[in-house]
């Protein structure tokens, strides 16, 4: 059952950090999913909570992500 | 007479207000400036992602956990609040509390106030005023309202007011639609129903990403949900099942009769067990993506994604993280149980302690 995808959230629900290039949205248990911008360029789109076995699936097309790949170069 | 408060479930930011930052799946009682009891019967407990409010019914709003924005409503230089501590009000009457993921809200009869931080108005105060201690306190006036406000309900980052009038108003990110017009609301704006003539508002709840209103349209009982509906929650809401309340997790919907109708997103066991009888429900709570319902005044059952310990063990052979089946809580025996919550992976149970215990 840890392997069932907890639900979709669309990238521009997300939050983009240019630091660590990672992008962030809440998991119900309080701490956040996060999946780095690279990992979503070479194809993978689970975004994983670091402190549980939950997970979301990322709503985007690689177009979306010429503008948070433009945040990292701005910063 | 005292209460004690037992929590259990994801703890990490002190949410339990138990002085400890540990997991746990066993319910203990939370702290109140290190006292194992409370005098004053809670009557609301809201949880955020890490923080949790709990106002009691002498109008005492208590708070723990992370305050690394002001979401706890206390001035302290402290990140985290370890055990409840009271929230200075600077004489406010609190009537209702909610609370999302890095904010609070405090309702009086009239006004609404805010803490905390929201990056997508969730605070309401403005386009791009996203945290209220930078504007020199915790708690900051959000509105006023002519007419009294009945509640105030938050989910993860957006929240409504339902006035006495029969008018709802919301804030905070709406980019799904779930205060009616799709964006993000910086300021509280009225929720329209278009197509859909609430005239008399009973219940709202408020998922992550979407709100459902419970009501009525002249003599005939109505539903609406707004927002986004990524589990077809809408189809099963048109049946109009009778309800009495209605109840959301993240992403699910419990319409609560003479049975439980659940709606929405079922990966972790969050619909209502089908085999769990026919005893009259007497109370019901739901958290993020799990519930806690009571048949009497003292056996507490869970059920729903249970991952922190916030359905406590299982009682049956599995080590899953699901708990597809009413799992037993705690059985408090002749003690009292007042109130039940569910916050985000957490659970609440309020006892209340006899004198001669």
């Amino acid at each position: 059952m840890s392997e069932t995808i907890y639900d979709q959230v669309e990238i521009e629900d997300f939050t983009f950090d240019p630091v660590t290039q990672l992008f962030h949205y809440p998991c119900p248990c309080g701490d956040k999913f996060a999946i780095g911008i690279d990992d979503l360029k070479y194809g993978d789109d689970i975004a994983v909570c670091p402190s549980c076995s939950l997970m979301v699936k990322v709503i985007f097309d690689q177009e979306d992500l010429q503008e948070y790949y433009d945040q990292i170069e701005q910063y | 007479m005292p209460y004690t408060v037992y929590s259990c479930g994801s703890n990490g930011n002190y949410q339990l207000g138990n002085a400890t930052s540990d997991d746990c799946s066993c319910l203990s009682p939370s702290l109140f400036n290190g006292s194992l009891t409370i005098p004053t019967q809670p009557a609301q407990i809201v949880c955020g992602g890490n923080h949790t409010l709990m106002l009691l019914v002498n109008g005492e709003v208590w708070a723990a956990g992370d305050n690394s924005h002001g979401q706890c409503g206390i001035a302290a230089e402290d990140s985290h609040i370890r055990m409840f501590r009271q929230v200075p009000l600077g004489g406010l009457e609190v009537v209702s509390v909610s609370a999302g993921w890095e904010f609070s809200v405090l309702a009086t009869a009239h006004a609404v106030y805010v803490c905390g931080l929201g990056l997508k108005g969730e605070l309401g105060l403005g386009k791009g005023r996203s945290r209220s201690l930078k504007l020199g306190e915790p708690w900051v006036k959000l509105v006023l309202f002519p007419t009294t406000i009945l509640l105030v309900h938050s989910s993860l980052s957006h929240s409504v007011v339902v006035l006495e009038n029969n008018l709802v108003y919301g804030w905070g990110n709406g980019r799904r639609g779930q205060l009616a017009t799709a964006d993000v609301h910086w300021e509280p704006v009225k929720v329209e129903f278009p197509g859909s003539p609430l005239t008399t508002i009973t219940d709202v709840c408020l998922g992550r990403e979407f709100t459902v209103v419970s009501g009525k349209s002249g003599d005939e009982d109505m539903i609406v949900f707004l927002g986004r509906d990524t589990f077809d929650i809408q189809t099963g809401l048109k049946a109009k099942p009778q309800h009495r309340r209605a109840l959301a997790m993240w992403s699910s919907v419990h319409l609560l009769g003479d049975t439980v109708v659940s709606l929405g997103n079922n990966s972790h066991g969050q619909m209502y067990p089908a085999d769990s009888g026919g005893d009259a429900i007497h109370r019901f709570a739901v958290g993020s993506e799990h519930g806690l319902v009571q048949f009497d005044n003292h056996k507490v059952w869970s059920w729903g994604w249970g991952e922190h310990g916030n359905c406590g063990e299982h009682s049956k052979p599995t080590e899953s993280v699901t708990f597809d089946y009413l799992n037993l809580l705690h059985d408090f025996g002749e003690t009292k149980v007042v109130l039940i919550e569910g916050g985000c992976a957490t659970s609440w149970v309020v006892c209340e302690i006899s004198d001669t215990a």
